[in-house]
């Protein structure tokens, strides 16, 4: 009995051990390829939906540090806006370069995040939610109504607008011209924010989080402070997705209130995490790496109904979280545990052969 | 000005009365299966253009077809529940089950709902020219629309029936019970998965019962829902979730500061202060004023 016990630790230490090379050569090959892609593809439209990916995937990645300790936010467009807004604002009318920008936009998310987020993270249930989505409508509101609040410029409905210096070719302004530039950038940025969200998960604060969403009395009780670390992970949550917001703004060159701070882009931020796999680390990239194309063809195909995406939209999300509350990371990570225990049962069945 | 602030008074209430009646629903459905319903508002425009189309076709009166709209409501309530949302609760062994999981799952019946309006009745905007819509009568301070005094005893009686139906019968015991400890009733003998999507048909019969006196005054289009439902939560949460009285008094005072803020500033900002509301009551006093549920 005990001598199968440790057998099956043994091969599932094995496993572990195939698993992580595997995932470390994964991402070593995946990081090149980003790395090359954009001098192996030079179609305009391919990389705009390629850098479409790699931003909704930011976006909801940062959105799913936020799920990783049990809360759900419904207005991650305001953070996304805060940055945007407040960059845009410090380069138009206080030429700040939105590379600082993305600093104070981050920070400007962080302020708003602790008036909302300290006091309704103490709470248990939807309270939350709720009050993100209270606030995005607030702010959206707000920005669309208002023209400027003392000497700061919002711009009412139209939003404002980023004009192009040198025709596009200024890095020191966050400009590129053609999209290779903007590309790195986020691809950066995403690859920063998997890591970190990697390493999180790996030290005390991760396991935190994990505890806590799995059972938030259990975790009180053994003297997690659940409130504490909510609240750190929103924060950062808030920084990064502001830090987004600023990329986007740079990238469309404009901000506008409909789109950055709208409910719908909320809902889309979060369904990609669910599809994806929200309360895990790579889930939502892998979610928008599905459903940006996805949306994309709709919205080729189905110009004349547009309405037409939100319902499938609406039918994918539903059916994921019926059948698939996991998400498509949970899918594959069934599948590679259990393919990689067999393998390793298979080597040590072979080495126990060739020892008799 | 005194004038201005009595019609506000007058507005705030007719109007409260609506968001008291679209909350109800809301509290019920939360009470007892713990869901919070994002698409209550749009179900209530769905069965607004039921009654919508009933008008037109048939010349019904808006007032005659509420308790078919009603009807049809409890039927799509209670499929929704059975169908969409019982998968959920039975993979959660769980007593409580994990309201966001659901909460995210009613944003996207959501979704296809309003899209689906949307494609099939055309975004623009409709209103139902009943006779009741041009009837007033002068009470000194300004003329009144009889059609906009309606939902206010209407509220009413719907909210007392509510109370009645879940505190003094039979069936309202079982719901209750079943609200109260899911297993435990069970166990006795409750099949929970239909007392759970009856109440989520009553929970949407209720609102579209007092929700279709809004037809004769109030233009009509697939994007209304989203905006109800955000005004119902600010109602709810501000009520207590669970409550019942709570909706009337909380759809009043919601109501209140909506039109008596528009005397004073534009009118978009009039929901802005009510969602600003919303979020004060959040962190001073989240159990509502009349909340039952432990936060």
């Amino acid at each position: 009995m005990n001598s199968e016990n440790t057998t099956q630790l043994g091969l599932e230490e094995a496993a572990r051990r195939s698993r992580r090379i595997v995932g470390i050569v994964l991402a070593a090959v995946l990081i090149a390829a980003g790395l090359a892609l954009p001098f192996v593809v030079r179609d305009p439209y391919f990389m705009s939906v390629v850098i479409l990916c790699l931003m909704m995937g930011y976006l909801s990645a940062t959105w799913g540090i936020i799920s990783q300790t049990g809360q759900l936010s419904f207005g991650h467009s305001a953070f996304v806006g805060l940055g945007g807004y407040t960059s845009t604002i410090l380069y138009t009318q206080l030429n700040v370069t939105p590379w600082l920008g993305i600093l104070a936009g981050g920070a400007v998310a962080v302020l708003f995040g602790v008036i909302i987020g300290l006091p309704t993270l103490r709470l248990r249930g939807v309270y939350f939610a709720l009050a993100t989505l209270a606030f995005a409508s607030i702010l959206q509101i707000v920005a669309l109504t208002t023209l400027r609040i003392g000497p700061i410029v919002i711009g009412a409905s139209p939003g404002i607008q980023i004009n192009l210096v040198n025709s596009g070719d200024a890095p020191q302004v966050f400009q590129f011209q053609g999209k290779m530039g903007y590309y790195y950038v986020i691809f950066g940025m995403l690859c920063l924010v998997l890591l970190l969200s990697f390493i999180l998960n790996r030290i005390r604060i991760g396991y935190y989080w994990r505890a806590i969403r799995n059972d938030e009395d259990a975790a009180e009780s053994l003297g997690i402070n659940v409130a504490r670390y909510r609240i750190l992970g929103f924060l950062l949550s808030c920084f990064l997705t502001g830090a987004g917001g600023v990329f986007y703004a740079q990238y469309l060159l404009a901000v506008d209130p409909r789109r950055i701070l709208g409910l719908g882009f909320s809902t889309e931020i979060a369904l990609m995490g669910i599809v994806g796999g929200w309360q895990s680390v790579f889930g939502p990239v892998i979610g928008s790496a599905v459903l940006v194309p996805i949306s994309e063809f709709l919205r080729a195909r189905l110009s004349a109904i547009p309405q037409m995406t939100t319902v499938i939209y609406g039918l994918i999300l539903v059916v994921f979280m019926v059948f698939l509350p996991q998400g498509i990371n949970g899918l594959i990570v069934k599948a590679v545990k259990e393919l990689s225990t067999q393998a390793s049962r298979r080597r040590r069945h072979r080495v126990e052969k060739t020892d008799a | 000005m005194i004038n201005s602030f009595l019609s506000a008074l007058v507005l705030g209430i007719e109007t409260g009365c609506i968001y008291a009646v679209v909350a109800l629903g809301l509290s019920v459905i939360f009470g007892v299966i713990r869901v919070v319903n994002f698409a209550h508002g749009t179900i209530l425009m769905l069965s607004l253009y039921l009654s919508y189309y009933l008008f037109t076709w048939f010349k019904i009166e808006p007032y005659a077809t509420a308790l078919i709209a009603a009807g049809a409501a409890f039927v799509f309530g209670y499929a929704v529940q059975f169908i969409v949302v019982r998968p959920i609760f039975v993979r959660e062994k769980a007593y409580v089950v994990e309201p966001l999981g659901v909460l995210m799952l009613m944003a996207g019946v959501d979704m296809i709902l309003s899209s689906v309006g949307i494609i099939l009745f055309t975004p623009y905007v409709k209103a139902v020219r009943s006779i009741f819509s041009v009837m007033t009568v002068n009470v000194g301070f300004s003329t009144l629309n009889i059609s906009r005094m309606v939902p206010v005893p209407v509220a009413v009686i719907l909210t007392t029936l509510t109370s009645w139906l879940l505190n003094k019968t039979e069936t309202g015991n079982i719901i209750r019970a079943v609200g109260q400890n899911r297993d435990a009733a069970a166990a006795c003998g409750i099949n929970v998965h239909h007392i759970y999507a009856l109440t989520f048909g009553i929970g949407c019969a209720v609102t579209a019962l007092g929700g279709n006196f809004l037809l004769p005054f109030y233009p009509i289009s697939p994007t209304i829902g989203t905006g109800l439902t955000i005004k119902a939560f600010v109602v709810v949460v501000l009520g207590g979730m669970g409550s019942i009285y709570g909706m009337l008094a909380a759809g009043v005072i919601v109501g209140l500061i909506e039109s008596i803020s528009s005397v004073f500033m534009p009118g978009s900002f009039a929901t802005l202060v009510a969602l600003a509301v919303f979020i004060v009551i959040i962190v001073v006093k989240p159990s509502g004023l009349m909340g039952r549920i432990r936060i």
